[in-house]
């Protein structure tokens, strides 16, 4: 099989509470996973152990590809610039400047953050951070980006360029798992969704939207919102 | 009221709060203190121009190059303590047993070893209380730093090096600014008093040579240039500075 990510009974323990319990998932190459679930089931957590940054106490966690992590907090370095916080991870790499400035352009016009480029993210607006945490995981060209709650407080206009932003990634074959609060944020781009129940986190559901009609997918979408209501 | 003006106007309130008080205080002793009035015309009179000008200099110089050495220190001995836990801890412990030595401590060791005419300990005594402040203020700054941040560096393939130019070093630069004016300031007056117990000039010097000459007039009127000079220093230097630093801050 073509997986990039596999994750096989995981399990997470924080000073002995259980966090995530026997999660199984699977991700092909391209695909875009979606993963939803209330507020501290794990999502975080388990985004954080694909990504590498966390350890797994128990359970086989098999990434094949460079990762990208979108963090729920954006994570912006208070002395950087917008500009300068984007090209974080090109400037770590020793990027030529040249490339680095077509990447930023690129990205800075994509996400609307053109006018944005210099100020410090203490200046800047909730959204504009957001954007920027966003731009700084697109610049590194990763073939896997784990994204933690892109869309929470960005408003329609960049919910739906951004929307665009990651249908064009996934055209391009880039693996995306999304992790999200509302499963209609997922609508226009996931190809299977998990939820997330518990606690202790476990994946609790699947729904596969591959290869449904727009009309195919809307109708599921609203049949499993009726099942998990709260969301 | 525009902020400044508040600021200006209580600086100046206070500043003849203090010739208020200086005044009454010499009344007091029936004029054996010499009040204010006095001691500025013995200033303009006896004291010239260049004595000012040398040994204000001296202590400028004994200050800031004490506290140059200590934060060099500061900095190398922050550095060690990212490299691994044990160093963190012992360092952390080494640097509240520093924090101990009183200034009369690093004085007397430093003339024994350097001798009284020599313009060595002012400078070293200076770097001795600089320098536990600094390092305080350092480590503080680097603890300061969210290891989320941290983690995501490293996603990105930062090295340790990269780790500390682009991360530890800059999220230390507001804390080591503020640690650098308390030290600056506890420099300068840590300097006039190791001058004082040497013979090679500065600020402190002239203060305890008019005193042992029982010159109260020379007395105050170099006391009253030291705590100008530290007002102006703070204001006019070391708090621009640290409110330029602050955009370094989350
Ligand atoms: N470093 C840590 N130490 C201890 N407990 C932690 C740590 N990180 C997370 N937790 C706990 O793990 C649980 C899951 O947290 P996580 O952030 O993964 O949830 P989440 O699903 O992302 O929540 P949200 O929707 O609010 O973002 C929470 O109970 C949290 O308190
Ligand atoms: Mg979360």
């Amino acid at each position: 099989m073509n997986h990039t990510i596999v994750v096989r009974g995981l399990y997470k323990e924080y000073n002995s509470q259980t966090i995530l319990d026997n999660v199984n998932l699977e991700v092909e190459k391209g695909e875009t996973l979606g993963i939803v679930g209330p507020n501290g089931i794990g999502k975080t957590t388990l985004l954080r152990i694909i990504a590498g940054i966390e350890h797994p106490t128990r359970g086989e966690v098999n990434v094949r590809g460079k990762v990208g992590l979108v963090p729920q907090d954006d994570l912006l370095l208070p002395w950087k610039t917008i500009k300068d916080n984007i090209i974080l991870g090109l400037i770590l790499h020793n990027t030529p400047r040249g490339i680095i400035e077509e990447k930023l352009r690129r990205v800075a016009s994509l996400l609307e953050l053109e006018e944005h480029l210099s100020k410090y993210p203490k200046n800047a607006s909730g959204g504009t951070r957001r954007k920027a945490a966003i731009s700084r995981a697109l610049v590194m060209d990763t073939d896997i980006l784990l994204l933690d709650e892109p869309y929470a407080g960005l408003d329609l206009k960049i919910t739906q360029s951004l929307a665009g932003v990651l249908n064009r990634l996934k055209e391009r074959g880039v693996t995306l798992v999304i992790v999200s609060h509302k499963l209609w944020e997922l609508a226009s781009n996931a190809d299977r969704i998990i939820f997330m129940n518990g606690p202790p986190g476990r994946v609790d559901g699947e729904i596969d939207l591959r290869g449904l009609s727009e009309e195919e997918r809307i109708a599921r979408l609203l049949g499993e919102a009726r099942r998990y209501t709260s969301m | 009221m525009g902020n400044r003006l508040r600021d200006s106007l209580s600086y100046t309130i206070n500043f003849f709060l203090i010739l208020l008080a200086w005044q009454a205080l010499s009344s007091a002793s029936r004029g054996i203190l010499p009040g204010p009035v006095e001691t500025l015309q013995w200033m303009v009179s006896k004291e010239t121009l260049s004595s000012i000008a040398y040994n204000t200099l001296i202590t400028l110089r004994n200050a800031v190059l004490g506290f140059s050495l200590a934060l060099i220190l500061a900095i190398s001995t922050a550095l060690l303590s990212r490299l691994n836990g044990i160093l963190d801890s012992v360092i952390s412990s080494f640097n509240v047993y520093v924090q101990s030595i009183s200034a009369l401590i690093w004085i007397l060791v430093f003339l024994v070893l350097f001798g009284f005419k020599s313009p060595v300990p002012p400078i070293l005594v200076t770097t001795g209380i600089a320098y536990p402040i600094l390092l305080s203020s350092l480590l503080g700054g680097i603890k300061s730093v969210d290891h989320k941040i941290v983690e995501l560096a490293e996603l990105f393939g930062a090295t340790k090096k990269q780790l500390f130019s682009h991360i530890y070093i800059p999220a230390s630069i507001p804390y080591t600014i503020a640690g650098s004016r308390a030290a600056l300031g506890a420099a300068l007056r840590i300097s006039v008093v190791a001058e004082a117990f040497g013979s090679s000039g500065g600020i402190g010097y002239k203060l305890t040579y008019y005193f042992d000459l029982y010159n109260y007039k020379g007395m105050m009127a170099w006391a009253l240039l030291l705590v100008v000079l530290m007002v102006l220093l703070d204001k006019l230097v070391l708090e621009p500075v640290e409110k330029w630093s602050e955009r370094w801050l989350p």
